[in-house]
């Protein structure tokens, strides 16, 4: 790969974007008190919402099919843990720190199940 | 000819190397070496706008088929710009090609059969024209093996397919099913982005 480090650097910033904006918007949106598996569905969704409108503009910028993958998968795991968080309360700060967070557990996990399943698959 | 997936890649082909430069740019060395054995007479299914032409070995004369006739337009003026050989370009389906019974050394297809509505007939349509020994090429986004990412292909696969390419294929055991022997698997990214080649296999 030629820039490995500007597509490094482009990935943990989709996943840390991804996570840090549906963490926001889990905090905003879910209140103290609310059911928590309505929560987490709902949270889930925000993020996947989110991830597909960042999607369009990242994938521009770092491979459509790439960012796919990572966006969908921090919205939809920061949503559902942002959200359950939030029905017990959480500030706003520590919802998108919390997103952030995840957003580089999944770009680890990515990268570590990539460097797994590449290369030639004995047939 | 199938017209619902004419008028869908029509209506992808304006912002089409826009929607694709990251892809095309994040892989563009696999998808030098991905070409560069091309030789003989060659088939490309699915040019699109071209965008990989730059990519193929300089002097060769290439055959490539496009369904949309807007892509196969934007994809002639790529051709006289950007490839110092040959590239005949035709409007055609893969089910309904034109091309005699063995007629070609080698197939290339690049993120191709995500797209094409029938896959294993196409595949089958594919084999009819390829020579006896002649190799199948294929650099493709495929389905999942493995969570979490199958379950992100599969959600994502139906609104893409709105727009442009089905998500979640198995394109591995599709191959398979269209009867060619497969001699190569790779996987690039995770288990989905994948270069795959394979012969006829048995007549």
């Amino acid at each position: 790969m030629k820039n490995q480090l500007y597509y490094f650097v482009g990935d943990l910033v989709t996943t840390t974007t991804t996570g840090g904006l549906t963490g926001a918007a889990c905090a905003l949106v879910v209140q103290n008190g609310w059911n928590s598996l309505v929560a987490m569905a709902l949270g889930m969704l925000l993020g996947m919402f989110l991830a597909l409108i960042l999607n369009a503009f990242l994938g521009i910028l770092f491979g459509a099919l790439e960012v796919m993958i990572l966006t969908m998968l921090t919205g939809m795991v920061t949503g559902m843990i942002v959200a359950m968080q939030a029905t017990g309360g959480i500030s706003f700060y520590s919802a998108v720190r919390l997103g952030v967070e995840v957003g580089s557990g999944v770009i680890a996990f990515t990268y570590l199940t990539n460097s797994l399943l590449r290369g030639e698959v004995r047939q | 000819m199938n017209l619902s997936t004419r008028k869908k890649w029509d209506t992808a082909a304006q912002g089409y190397d826009l929607l694709t430069r990251g892809t095309d740019q994040r892989w563009a060395q696999h998808k030098a070496h991905f070409f560069s054995p091309m030789q003989g007479k060659v088939l490309f299914l699915a040019a699109g706008t071209g965008l990989d032409f730059k990519f193929f070995p300089s002097q060769q004369d290439i055959t490539a088929i496009d369904i949309s006739p807007k892509m196969v337009k934007l994809a002639r003026q790529r051709a006289i710009e950007d490839y110092d050989g040959i590239i005949d370009i035709h409007e055609m389906d893969v089910h309904q090609m034109l091309f005699p019974d063995e007629t070609f050394d080698q197939i290339y297809t690049a993120c191709t059969l995500c797209s094409i509505p029938n896959p294993v007939e196409g595949l089958i349509h594919l084999r009819r024209v390829l020579k006896p020994h002649g190799e199948l090429h294929m650099f493709e986004h495929t389905a999942s093996h493995y969570p979490p990412f199958n379950l992100i292909l599969n959600m994502m696969s139906p609104l893409m397919s709105r727009f442009g390419p089905e998500m979640n294929r198995d394109t591995v055991t599709n191959v398979r099913r269209a009867g060619f022997a497969i001699h190569r698997v790779e996987n690039l990214h995770l288990d989905i982005l994948k270069v795959i080649c394979a012969t006829r296999g048995k007549i």
